[in-house]
């Protein structure tokens, strides 16, 4: 069947009768497009054609998505947002199965201990109220005390919920301030009527912010924040479809707000971007440095110089919250160095990049060269560059890279950049603020092993000291952190969340690593169980790509071992589990003396008759037997 | 493009059916999909192709796609 595909829309559907086994990358294409055009009712009709268990099913046989079950609870009709989030979600690789309790049940679904909710096992429950969640405890809208009563409570109320739907269901729960309606604004004449109602509905959406409590797993959206996304800033569905449908929300605001719970499911699923990177002339400051001169650049002060200026101030402040930095330009790289390090007005020194790419190579292969360096995914990436040649270029050679669509004008440059969330994450620790120290400490110690004489030399001249720490209250956010965000060294891929790690139904334990360059933080998490038998076995074990080369996984792998052999287990079980990322370490348990276990594949043993010798570069800090739990 | 071809793109578009399958004399009632949201659904993205409202009542009271289309071409002819 030929079809002459006219809109993205066509196109899917053709592709849909076709069957979608092979298409993974046009489908992800064909919504990124729609995404972009902004238009909800054709992102909508996009994710219904997607939603079919059929084509869910031929999605998923592709491989080249990563499933996520997801409930939305609600006080008004959110017919359009399962569809909306679906096609979000797909076009970044993301294949949600999506479940809604009815019109208004968010509260007895909970209450009843989720009978609709509960198989599915969502690993985030997302409730999107609306303003009759409020007023349904009111009898008369008019008199403030009653609704000042209401608006006080409703936060207490959702706290209750929170916590019954996490023990209830488990996973993320995201909850969102509730918006007030002109209508409701306007029906009050009374000017200081007016201002008392506003007041005490400002304070409850402020308690319900501060219901935000990520190490319990609840998260709050400001839906202020999410409206401000939305295009035309619409929050309100139509009159008509308020009545005719029972719709609280405009499409436009509940695709932002799709947007927004897409990037929150993309955070716990270690999917934020890790590394920015930046072109200089006409995009970092105003003008071309080789042309121009470092005096001649339009950097700060009046128009168009302050646009620069803010958007380097924005990249600082993303550089504070672990953010990489780096530079990707078409300069003469000792001029472009100077500029950077010498105009008075950069908010940004050639100390704050990770990476520095000035030369006239074509940039894909700089910001492949660079994300292999740093041991990140090309997907990890996000490139600013105001020339659309080669913002085309990128997405054409190196479609992985996040590549920003800028406006003509400068002066969006930051706003339009802040406004993407590629970055967000579900909460900070101390390592992402100080990520480019670790980073710069790594870059250190490349220069070192290009001095030293050989590997073994190298090594040893690092000075490495590794601790081994079980899991307690300071570390175990990390600990949570590295599972959920590892992707190259994960054995199983399996992840760990908050609620299993502080279970006590297996043993968890970090280790450190600090050498002559610094500490490098927690490292490595690790996840231990024991059969029946008394056989220690390797749930999961993941190591940042920050220490990679180090052997550190050897030695953290010879310590499990010895200590299991000191506490009298049979042997240590072990499971490779081959995902996108993890194919390089395939061979992991086999190099280190492991035996194949049965006939399931990528299933190990080691009977503990040899302990392999401890790498003896690496310092161990306390008793070899780190891991033993007694 | 004609009204019946707009009408026919649309209801195949969101609804997820074969364009030749539907035929304007086809009661909307005997569409497996067509329900009061899908029907919404058809309204709306309507309204936004044509840029015009789309009377409420009328529509409601159609029953063919012979009759969302001359809906949509008074719609048209009204707008000029």
């Amino acid at each position: 069947m030929t079809v002459t595909a006219t809109t993205p829309l066509a196109e899917l559907r053709a592709l849909k009768r076709a069957g979608l086994g092979g298409q993974a990358p046009r489908v992800r294409e064909l919504l990124a497009g729609l995404r972009a055009a902004g238009d909800p009712l054709d992102l909508e009709a996009a994710g219904s054609l997607l939603a079919g268990r059929a084509t869910r099913e031929q999605l998923a046989a592709s491989g080249a998505f990563t499933a996520r079950p997801i409930a939305l609870l609600g006080s008004s009709t959110l017919d359009a947002l399962p569809p909306l989030l679906t096609a979000t979600l797909v076009a970044d690789g993301v294949l949600p199965e999506i479940r809604s309790a009815g019109f208004n049940q968010w509260r007895f679904e909970i209450l009843a201990g989720a009978p609709t909710l509960k198989d599915l096992g969502p690993q985030v429950t997302a409730l999107l109220l609306d303003e009759t969640a409020v007023f349904d405890g009111v009898a008369d809208r008019l008199d403030l005390a009653e609704v000042e009563r209401r608006c006080a409570a409703l936060p207490a109320e959702l706290a209750g919920w929170a916590r019954a739907c996490r023990e209830t269901l488990g996973g993320l729960v995201v909850l969102a301030t509730v918006p007030l309606t002109p209508l409701t604004r306007d029906r009050r004449v009374d000017y200081p009527g007016k201002a008392r109602l506003a007041a005490a509905w400002h304070r409850m959406n402020a308690a319900i912010l501060d219901l935000a409590a990520p190490a319990d797993s609840v998260l709050v959206l400001d839906l202020d924040g999410v409206a401000a996304h939305g295009r035309g800033g619409a929050v309100r569905a139509g009159d008509r479809m308020r009545h005719a449908a029972g719709q609280a929300y405009a499409p436009e605001f509940l695709a932002a707000y799709a947007e927004e719970l897409g990037r929150v499911v993309k955070a716990g699923l270690g999917r934020a971007a890790k590394c920015l990177v930046l072109d200089l002339d006409h995009t970092l400051w105003g003008g071309v440095v080789g042309d121009d001169g470092v005096a001649g650049l339009r950097l700060g002060g009046a128009y168009p110089g302050s646009a620069h200026r803010e958007l380097q101030e924005l990249a600082a402040d993303l550089k504070q919250q672990g953010v990489m930095l780096a530079v990707c330009s078409k300069n003469e790289e000792a001029i472009a160095r100077e500029a950077v390090d010498t105009h008075p007005e950069m908010a940004l020194r050639t100390g704050d990049f990770v990476a520095f790419s000035a030369d006239w190579q074509p940039k894909p292969g700089n910001v492949a060269a660079m994300a292999e360096r740093l041991n990140i995914g090309a997907d990890a990436m996000v490139f600013v560059d105001d020339n659309p040649v080669e913002r085309g270029l990128m997405r054409e050679l190196l479609p992985q890279v996040a590549t920003v669509e800028l406006p003509v004008d400068p002066a969006g440059y930051a706003a339009v950049l802040a406004a993407r969330g590629d970055f967000n994450v579900l909460s900070l620790t101390e390592e992402d603020r100080t990520r480019t120290e670790l980073y710069r400490a790594r870059a250190a110690r490349a220069e070192l092993a290009d001095a030293a004489g050989s590997l073994e030399d190298y090594l040893a001249g690092l000075e490495s000291e590794l601790t081994v720490q079980p899991l307690d209250g300071l570390n175990s956010a990390r600990i949570v952190q590295l599972f959920g965000k590892t992707n190259q060294f994960n054995l199983t891929g399996r992840r760990f969340t908050a609620d299993e790690v502080a279970g006590g139904g297996l043993d968890f334990f970090a280790a450190r690593l600090t050498d002559r360059f610094g500490d490098n933080g927690l490292i490595a998490a690790l996840a231990l169980g024991r059969d029946a038998d008394g056989a220690r076995t390797v749930e999961n074990f993941v190591l940042s790509c920050r220490v990679f080369s180090r052997q550190v996984e050897t030695a953290l792998l010879a310590l499990v071992l010895r200590a299991a052999a000191a506490e009298g287990a049979g042997e240590v079980r072990a499971r490779y589990v081959e995902t996108a990322k993890n194919r390089q370490f395939a061979r992991f348990y086999p190099d280190h003396g492991f035996a194949a276990a049965g006939e399931e594949p990528g299933a190990y043993r080691h009977t503990l008759r040899e302990l392999p010798e401890l790498p003896r570069w690496i310092r161990i800090n306390g008793q070899q037997e780190a891991f033993r739990v007694v | 493009m004609s009204s019946d071809q707009v009408v026919r793109e649309v209801v195949a578009q969101l609804l997820d059916l074969d364009e030749d399958a539907l035929s304007m004399d086809q009661p909307l009632a005997d569409i497996a999909e067509w329900d009061s949201v899908n029907a919404l659904r058809v309204l709306v993205y309507l309204e936004r192709e044509l840029g015009e409202p789309v009377d409420y009542d009328r529509f409601m009271r159609a029953e063919l796609l012979a009759d969302l289309a001359a809906l949509v071409e008074d719609v048209r002819a009204a707008a000029g």
